[in-house]
C-alpha cells in the first residue's frame, strides 16, 4: 500500500506546475474532481496536463475504474471504513504524508475544506463528491 | 478516530474563509478559548453561560474528558462532535470563529501525517476550579 502512495504522491507532485496564488473562494465545489482536471489553456488550474484520477491511477497499476460514477463516493465498495485500505486513510496519506514535501500542503495549503464540508444544521462533516470525469 | 461520517452530493454547504496555519491552536479549544483584556472566553466562563452543569468545568481534559458524557448519541449530553461542529458553525458563533480568529478545522484537528488519521487536538483546562459554589 505505501508504495502505490509513494508512488501517487511522486506522480502527482511530478505532474504539477504550480502557480502562486492563495484560492479565496471555493475553488471545488465537488472536492476531488475539481482539483483533479485536465488543464487546457485558460482554465486557471494550477497545474498543467491530465491530472484526473483515472489516469494517475493507471500510473500506479490500478485496475481500471468502470463502475465508479461518483468520486469518492463509489471508492468506498471496496475502500470501505472496514477494509484493509479505508479510502480516509488513503487520501489522508497521499495528501498529507512528508508535508515539507508535499505539494498538497506546500502549494494548495494543505485546507481540510477542499474536500470536506460541513453541515451545520447537523453538525456533521461531509466529504463533497461529484461524477467522476474520465 | 476520525471516520468520515457521510458522503454526499455536492450542493450542500461548503466553506470559504482563511487559511489557518496548522499550528495556531496548538492545544486546540484551550488555546482558542482564552482570557485576554478584551474578552474572557475561557470554557468556564461559557459553561456558566450556557448553563452547563459543574461537570464542565470539572472536566481536566479538553475536550477528550468531555467524552466521559459527550462520547456519542448514546452519551447523557449528546455527541460533542456534533453541539461543537454545529455551534462553531453556525452564525454568530461562526462569524467570530472565522473572521476574528480565522477558524479551520485544524483549529480543532490535527492530522498524523505518519498515518493518515485525523485526531482532536486536546490540552488542559486553563482555569482554577471553583469547589465552592453549588449548582
Ligand atoms: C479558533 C478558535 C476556537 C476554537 C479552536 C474553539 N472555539 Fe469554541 N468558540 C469560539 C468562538 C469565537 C466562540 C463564540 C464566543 C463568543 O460568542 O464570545 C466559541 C463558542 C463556543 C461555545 C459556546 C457555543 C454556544 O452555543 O454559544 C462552546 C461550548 C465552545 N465554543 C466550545 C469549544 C470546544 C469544546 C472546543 C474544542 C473542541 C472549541 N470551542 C474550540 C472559538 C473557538
Ligand atoms: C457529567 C456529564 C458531563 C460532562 C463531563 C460534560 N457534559 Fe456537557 N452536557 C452534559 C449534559 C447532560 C448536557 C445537556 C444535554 C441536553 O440538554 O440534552 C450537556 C450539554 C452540553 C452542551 C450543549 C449546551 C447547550 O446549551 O446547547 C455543550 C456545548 C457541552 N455540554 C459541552 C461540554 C464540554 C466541552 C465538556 C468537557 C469540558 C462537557 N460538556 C462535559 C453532560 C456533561
Ligand atoms: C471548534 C472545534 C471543531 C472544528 C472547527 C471542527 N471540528 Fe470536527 N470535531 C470536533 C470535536 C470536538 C469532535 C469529537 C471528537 C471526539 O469525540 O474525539 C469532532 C469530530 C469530528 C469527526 C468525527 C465525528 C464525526 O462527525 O463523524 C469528523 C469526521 C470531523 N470532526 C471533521 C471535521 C471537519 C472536516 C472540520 C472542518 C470542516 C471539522 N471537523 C471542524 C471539533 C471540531
Amino acid at each position: 500500500m505505501r508504495n502505490g502512495i509513494h508512488a501517487l504522491a511522486l506522480i502527482t507532485a511530478a505532474g504539477l506546475l504550480v502557480v502562486s496564488a492563495v484560492a479565496t473562494a471555493d475553488d471545488y465545489p465537488q472536492g476531488c474532481v475539481d482539483c483533479h482536471r485536465i488543464s487546457e489553456k485558460g482554465s486557471g488550474l494550477r497545474y498543467e496536463g491530465d491530472f484526473r484520477i483515472q489516469p494517475l491511477l493507471a500510473q500506479t497499476g490500478h485496475r481500471w475504474l468502470k463502475k465508479i460514477k461518483t468520486v469518492p463516493n463509489d471508492c468506498t465498495k471496496c475502500h470501505s471504513d472496514d477494509s484493509d485500505l479505508p479510502l480516509a486513510t488513503i487520501v489522508h496519506l497521499v495528501h498529507f504524508e512528508k508535508p515539507e514535501a508535499n505539494v498538497y500542503t506546500t502549494e494548495f495549503g494543505g485546507k481540510c475544506a477542499n474536500c470536506h464540508a460541513m453541515d451545520a444544521p447537523a453538525g456533521e462533516a461531509l466529504v463533497k463528491s461529484g461524477p467522476k470525469n474520465w | 478516530m476520525m471516520r468520515v461520517a457521510r458522503i454526499l452530493a455536492p450542493a450542500l454547504l461548503t466553506l470559504t474563509g482563511g487559511i489557518a496555519l496548522a499550528d495556531d491552536y496548538p492545544q486546540g479549544c484551550v488555546s482558542c478559548h482564552v482570557a485576554t483584556e478584551q474578552q474572557d472566553m475561557r470554557l468556564n466562563v461559557i459553561f456558566d453561560h450556557i448553563e452547563h452543569s459543574m461537570a464542565g468545568q470539572r472536566t481536566l481534559l479538553i475536550p477528550t474528558g468531555c467524552a466521559r458524557c459527550h462520547a456519542d448519541e448514546k452519551g447523557v449530553g449528546g455527541a460533542l462532535s456534533k453541539l461543537i461542529h454545529r455551534s462553531h458553525y453556525t452564525d454568530p458563533v461562526q462569524k467570530k470563529f472565522i473572521n476574528e480568529f480565522n477558524g479551520d478545522c485544524v483549529s480543532c484537528h490535527k492530522m498524523d501525517t505518519d498515518t493518515g488519521q485525523a485526531e482532536i487536538r486536546s490540552g488542559k483546562r486553563n482555569w482554577q476550579l471553583r469547589i465552592l459554589s453549588a449548582k
